[in-house]
């Protein structure tokens, strides 16, 4: 029976994971590659990358937040598969040196800040503020603890509070 | 300074749209995934679309179903004995395929390809045995990356799920069914069918058919 529930799946009914996997597998595989540079590593992130999203409860629609979800997934995937195969535990919050993670040029704003911030603390603020996760549901996503997202998350708005107090910009 | 929660908010959407900003539009990014890749994944789409239905009511679930069938008219189309059998609908294949039930024990047989077409060479490191499962990879040094794999689950249902634009056809393998799934663009190609207790899925890139045909005849013990 499940079988054949699946073959009469509606087209409109699809499950919002098919919907990602069928949209932004190409994008995520961009994102894994230009990190990875390497398309076999590429599409080990990517399988990755979906694993946790299969896990994840609370899929959003095929749109930007559906976007951003499967691309900061795959990204750390990326990174922590860069991390493992260069044997460079090393790689902190310098990951925005990797190749593919340059941060887009702040312009003095919270949101400019937000966005150019390492990859590590954008993606759990991200994650929260903009895709609306718990802690325990990011840590999930980016294979770590609640707890460590929590910190994560500390660190990242002293870095962005640090940040616009050097430009001097009201926040 | 402090940033509060709700700053944090209200910037998000903003933040993300710059970071996203950086990343290519979907048609750029075009990539041609490897048969390993799809299978894997067909896996995970497998098992996300069990979870999905055994959440619901069962009853509910029965009721709406054999109501959906009727009115799709694809209890018609697939019959009740089948040993293979695949669908497309909306750019996405799902298939499945059954061992007979030979109403004996028979012992697991692992197979590989007795023939190859010329130039082919098992790949060992992707090649696995697991159980009663068999994946064998064959691979070719040539620019364009040709290869198959072959899987084989020894009295196992097997269902899959995977996106292309890809031609269903039904067809023979040793007289016994099978179906030919074949992408035109991509030149990937799938041949699923059963023998005996067994179930076969030949996955190929850029293998001519009358290759795939030779290669799922000549499974050698």
């Amino acid at each position: 029976m499940l079988i054949y529930l699946q073959t009469i799946d509606d087209p409109q009914d699809r499950t919002r994971f098919e919907a990602m996997y069928s949209a932004y597998r190409g994008l995520m595989f961009h994102v894994a590659n230009r990190i990875l540079q390497n398309a076999q590593d590429a599409e080990d992130a990517v399988h990755l990358a979906f694993l946790s999203l299969a896990n994840c409860r609370l899929l959003p629609e095929p749109g930007p937040q559906a976007r951003h979800l499967a691309a900061v997934t795959v990204e750390r995937k990326a990174i922590d598969l860069y991390r493992a195969r260069k044997r460079r535990p090393e790689v902190g919050l310098e990951e925005d040196s990797l190749p593919g993670c340059a941060p887009p040029p702040s312009d003095g704003t919270l949101a400019g800040a937000m966005a150019a911030l390492p990859p590590r603390y954008r993606e759990a603020l991200l994650l929260k503020y903009y895709n609306g996760y718990s802690a325990a549901e990011v840590g999930e996503l980016l294979g770590t603890t609640a707890a460590n997202v929590r910190q994560i998350l500390a660190r990242a708005k002293r870095k962005l509070a640090e940040e616009l107090a050097e430009r001097g910009e009201p926040v | 300074m402090n940033i509060t929660d709700e700053m944090l908010y209200a910037a998000a959407p903003e933040a993300a749209e710059r970071w996203l900003d950086t990343l290519p539009g979907r048609e750029d990014c075009g990539h041609d995934f490897s048969l390993t890749f799809e299978a894997s994944m067909a896996s995970i789409l497998r098992r996300r679309g069990r979870r999905r239905w055994r959440s619901l009511a069962l009853l509910a679930a029965v009721i709406a179903a054999l109501a959906a069938l009727l009115a799709s008219g694809a209890v018609a189309e697939r019959p009740d004995n089948y040993r293979v059998y695949a669908a497309q609908e909306d750019g996405m294949v799902s298939y499945s395929a059954r061992p007979k039930d030979t109403g004996v024990d028979l012992p697991f047989r692992p197979l590989t390809p007795g023939w190859t077409p010329e130039g082919f060479t098992l790949d060992k490191d992707r090649s696995t045995v697991q159980g009663h499962a068999v994946f064998s990879y064959h691979s070719r040094e040539d620019p364009d990356h040709r290869y198959f794999s072959v899987e084989q689950w020894h009295g196992q249902e097997q269902n899959g799920l995977f996106a292309g634009n890809f031609t269903l056809e039904d067809v023979e393998v040793d007289g016994e069914e099978a179906i030919l799934i074949y992408n035109p663009d991509t030149s990937l190609s799938r041949l699923l069918w059963t023998q005996g207790a067994d179930v076969f899925l030949l996955c190929a890139k850029g293998l001519e058919r009358e290759d795939l045909f030779q290669i799922a005849e000549n499974m050698k013990w």
